[in-house]
């Protein structure tokens, strides 16, 4: 019996547990047809390791970049431009929203913007304190853009990364905690 | 008829070599054996003596190939190891820009929260 309740353990376990990447949807590359501006990034760890040996040690920029990939698995990037609203759905991303609503994956930040149209999510995958992924997925009316981090990372080296490559940098405030929710 | 068989006797008569015959066979022999053997040699070492200038440039054009390979393969590495550079720096240029919209936006709205209720949060950081 006991012999059993393991076989079926090891059968089903790899139907029940959790996928360890993000799988992008069929229908999110066709995006790329429609699109005017496309950006597709793929870089496993193989890629990782050969793109730090090439990083410039007199250039902060690409120390920054290789103190964060240094322990990444895989990095992957989609983003689209296109040059009216309108030609993607919410059904484009829904597969991977689909995929984040795993209990692994945390949603820290969901904003939507109906000032600026800007739609902004960021989910994290965690083990311990530490980390294992992260996941964006931001939209506006014309462009949208999906980026995945696989391996330990420090968000905040994301934010700190606001000072270099010549973004400004934004000061992240936890918002207030609400009265109302306090009670 | 007798003088015929005296003649045909004397002709037949079974003679003795001369002193020395065997050893001079033998030494000839000898000596012709060795001067095949040389001349085999000395027709590689002459054939080998033609060619070697052609051995030399076989030698120089395949010690240019294997180093245009070994060139080669560098330069496709160097390439592959900067393209992938810029592929990091273009990945973590798009991260960190969209992670400073959700930033940007939580700041706007952090700020503007009782006075314009536009806007939709989640923060569950």
């Amino acid at each position: 019996m006991k012999h059993l309740v393991l076989f079926l353990t090891a059968m089903l376990l790899p139907a029940i547990a959790p996928a360890q990447e993000i799988r992008l949807p069929a229908n999110l590359e066709k995006l790329s047809a429609k699109a005017v501006e496309v950006v597709e990034v793929n870089l496993d760890q193989k890629m990782l390791q050969l793109a730090s040996r090439f990083m410039d040690p007199k250039d902060p920029d690409e120390q920054q970049a290789k103190r964060i990939i240094s322990n990444l698995k895989s990095v992957y990037v989609r983003s689209y431009q296109f040059d009216k609203p309108g030609e993607y759905s919410d059904s484009d991303v829904a597969e991977i929203r689909s995929q984040l609503q795993s209990p692994v994956w945390s949603r820290i930040v969901g904003v939507r913007s109906k000032r600026e149209h800007e739609n902004a999510e960021i989910y994290l995958k965690s083990e311990g304190n530490q980390i294992t992924s992260l996941v964006i997925v931001a939209a506006d009316p014309q462009e949208l853009t999906f980026v995945s981090i696989d391996g330990p990372i420090n968000p905040e080296d994301l934010a700190d990364l606001g000072g270099q490559f010549h973004i400004p940098e934004v000061e992240v405030q936890k918002p207030k905690p609400d009265k109302g929710a306090a009670k | 008829m007798k003088r015929l068989e005296e003649e045909l006797r004397a002709a037949l008569k079974r003679e003795d070599p001369p002193l020395g015959f065997a050893e001079r066979v033998l030494a000839r022999a000898a000596a012709q054996a060795h001067q095949r053997e040389r001349t085999r040699w000395a027709r590689f070492r002459d054939a080998f003596a033609i060619h070697r200038l052609q051995w030399a440039a076989a030698a120089v054009v395949l010690a240019v190939i294997a180093g245009g390979v070994g060139l080669r393969i560098e330069q496709d590495r160097r390439a592959e190891g900067e393209a992938a550079k810029r592929q990091v720096m273009l990945a973590l240029h798009i991260a960190s820009a969209k992670w400073q919209v959700a930033a940007r936006e939580i700041n706007g709205q952090s700020n503007a929260r009782t006075a314009t209720p536009h806007d939709e949060t989640e923060n569950h950081e």
